[in-house]
């Protein structure tokens, strides 16, 4: 059963009754892997120990990719970093205690960009990945590694984690689903932190019912992490929201240079397709998100630069020595960290330095707010937020050269991991050159059922 | 200094800043490294300067949004030594149960 072709309960359902086994499901991964692995370049270490048995959870069995900077106690993870070439996890993530009561069937670790900071995967100390519909082109990142194994068959689905767009991003690239949940509803515990106050760990797949399905497996309220929501706060959010099927578009936003003309053609044919499926499409106002990416660059490298701290060579990961103890982080971290790791733990240091901090953090923090503020107000009226995922198609190895021109890849999926708000990118379509462009559907907090049932509906009426 | 010579200031950086803040960051930079940020900065820092010219409407009503840590009880810690060999093996010089770090005085 070709993975593209079918659905994780469909999947499930052979397994309970017995058409298929799940060494077959796993034979099938790693014939995939063995085939397209060496020149995707999508798992930078594949397991062969999986077991062959499966239990009554509806993800047992099913082969499924995990990005690099999750972690499994006794294996090796190393956010795509020489810093960690060797570090082997010292306790299991809350993924890793879910999977492991679903029962592991993690076929590898999914290649990325080094600590997530990327657009494309080609930050990765291991090497690039490359975009499986077109190897000239790049996968997106930072979780390129999870939507490249997926799109080439070498896993159902893959985990991958979004603080800019690092899972809506690539999944569009690939063709594939990809949801960013509520920032809370899934356990950061055991995830590599970036910038702790926008990560969130979300699901790959093939169709919105399947990244539903893992959705469900994974959003588990967790004490242990104290930005995890309890399931009663979840559900306050949840009784406000009723589906009237209004979808909201911020028009002002959309009108930038960039977006490339097709694309938007793409989006407009969307909109009118789910106009056809029963949706009203109203413009709406956001005025502060056109700011929403400057306000990343400051909160997102303020955090990194705080959070990467830690790889100072004396606990874990890489050590190099010098001369005395100063001498040592620097020559660690100098051989540790790639260029763009580089880049921003120093605008960190310069956006939160004493003579800047109040006209960069301050500034950014009070701006996060008013963003947040007029997308929890625009929901008061609709019950999506629809943009494109990204201005164009999967961009070509080497095409976006200067800094800035990579981070303008996350213009439209960014402003929800200021906010917090749950969001989905989902195929819309190709271009001339049958390339995939994303769909993206934004909902209030803790409505994903919103994304999944618009998701839905947006997949029946492209077809 | 003039007003506007102190805003090309503040907008951009030169070598020397570069240096400082790769000396904060715990970092060696070669002298093409830092040319080469020094450029990438002054894009970087052009676009995120943006946000100075952006008033903030202190009226505006913020309720949105969840800012709250649930912090809990210390009373569901781990028995003592259930991770040690663990982490002390991970650690790059080990004297026993220490860890090995260079003279800090």
């Amino acid at each position: 059963m070709e993975f593209k072709k079918t659905k994780i309960r469909e999947l499930h359902a052979n397994l309970v009754s017995g058409n298929i086994t799940v060494k077959e499901l796993h034979d099938q991964a790693h014939k995939a892997i063995s085939v397209n692995n060496k020149s995707i370049h999508a798992l930078i270490e594949v397991y062969t120990d999986t077991p062959h048995t499966f239990g009554e959870h509806v993800l047992s069995g099913i082969p499924v990719a995990m990005k690099d900077n999750i972690l499994f106690k006794g294996k090796k993870v190393s956010a795509g970093s020489k810093m960690l070439e060797n570090y082997v996890a010292t306790y299991d993530s809350k993924i890793a205690e879910i999977f492991n009561t679903i029962g592991d069937h993690v076929v590898g670790r999914a290649n990325m960009d080094e600590f997530a900071m990327g657009s494309s995967t080609e930050t990765s100390y291991y090497g690039k990945t490359l975009n499986p519909l077109d190897q000239s082109r790049v996968p997106g990142g930072s979780s390129g590694g999870s939507a490249a194994a997926v799109a080439a068959g070498m896993a159902m689905y893959a985990l991958g984690s979004d603080t800019g767009g690092s899972v809506r991003q690539p999944a569009a690239y690939c063709g594939l689903v990809g949801l960013k949940p509520s920032y809370g509803a899934v356990s950061r515990r055991g995830l590599m932190s970036m910038a702790s106050s926008l990560d969130c760990i979300g699901p790959i797949t093939h169709c919105v019912e399947d990244a539903e399905i893992v959705f469900n497996a994974i959003s588990e309220y967790d004490p242990l992490d104290a930005t995890s929501i309890k399931p009663e706060d979840r559900k306050k959010y949840q009784e406000k929201n009723s589906n009237k099927k209004v979808i909201g578009v911020p028009r002002s936003f959309l009108n930038r240079e960039g977006f490339n003309p097709q694309a938007r053609e793409n989006f407009e044919q969307s909109l009118s397709k789910m106009k056809s499926e029963g949706y009203t499409i109203i413009d709406i106002d956001l005025p502060t998100i056109e700011h929403a990416l400057a306000v990343y660059y400051i909160i997102q490298p303020a955090e990194a630069s705080s959070n990467l701290a830690r790889y100072d060579g004396i606990r874990y990961g890489l050590s190099e020595q010098g001369e005395d103890l100063i001498e040592s982080y620097k020559k660690t971290k100098t051989e540790g960290f790639g260029d763009e790791v580089r880049r921003r733990i120093m605008l960190g240091a310069h956006v939160l330095s004493s003579g800047h901090h109040d006209e960069y953090y301050y500034k950014a923090q009070a701006l996060r707010k008013v963003i947040t503020q007029e997308v929890h107000d625009a929901f008061t009226t609709v019950d999506i937020i629809a943009t494109p995922t990204t201005s164009d198609v999967a961009f070509t190895f080497g095409e976006k050269k200067d800094p800035v021109a990579m981070y303008l890849e996350d213009i439209f999926t960014v402003p929800y991991n200021l906010t917090g708000n749950p969001a989905i990118s989902i195929p819309s379509g190709i271009n001339s050159e049958g390339m995939p462009y994303g769909m993206h559907f934004t909902a209030p907090l803790f409505c994903e059922k919103k994304l999944f049932e618009a998701g839905k509906d947006f997949e029946r009426a492209i077809i | 200094m003039d007003l506007w010579c102190l805003i090309i200031y503040t907008l951009y950086m030169n070598n020397t800043d570069i240096q400082t803040l790769a000396d904060l960051s715990r970092l060696h930079l070669s002298s093409t490294e830092i040319e080469s940020y020094t450029k990438d900065f002054e894009g970087i820092l052009h676009y995120i300067n943006t946000l100075q010219s952006v008033t903030i409407n202190a009226e505006n009503k913020i309720d949105a949004g969840i800012n709250t840590n649930y912090l809990r009880e210390d009373d569901e810690s781990y028995s003592p030594g259930d991770f040690s060999e663990d982490l002390l093996n991970a650690a790059p010089h080990r004297k026993g149960d220490f860890i090995k770090v260079q003279k800090i005085l």
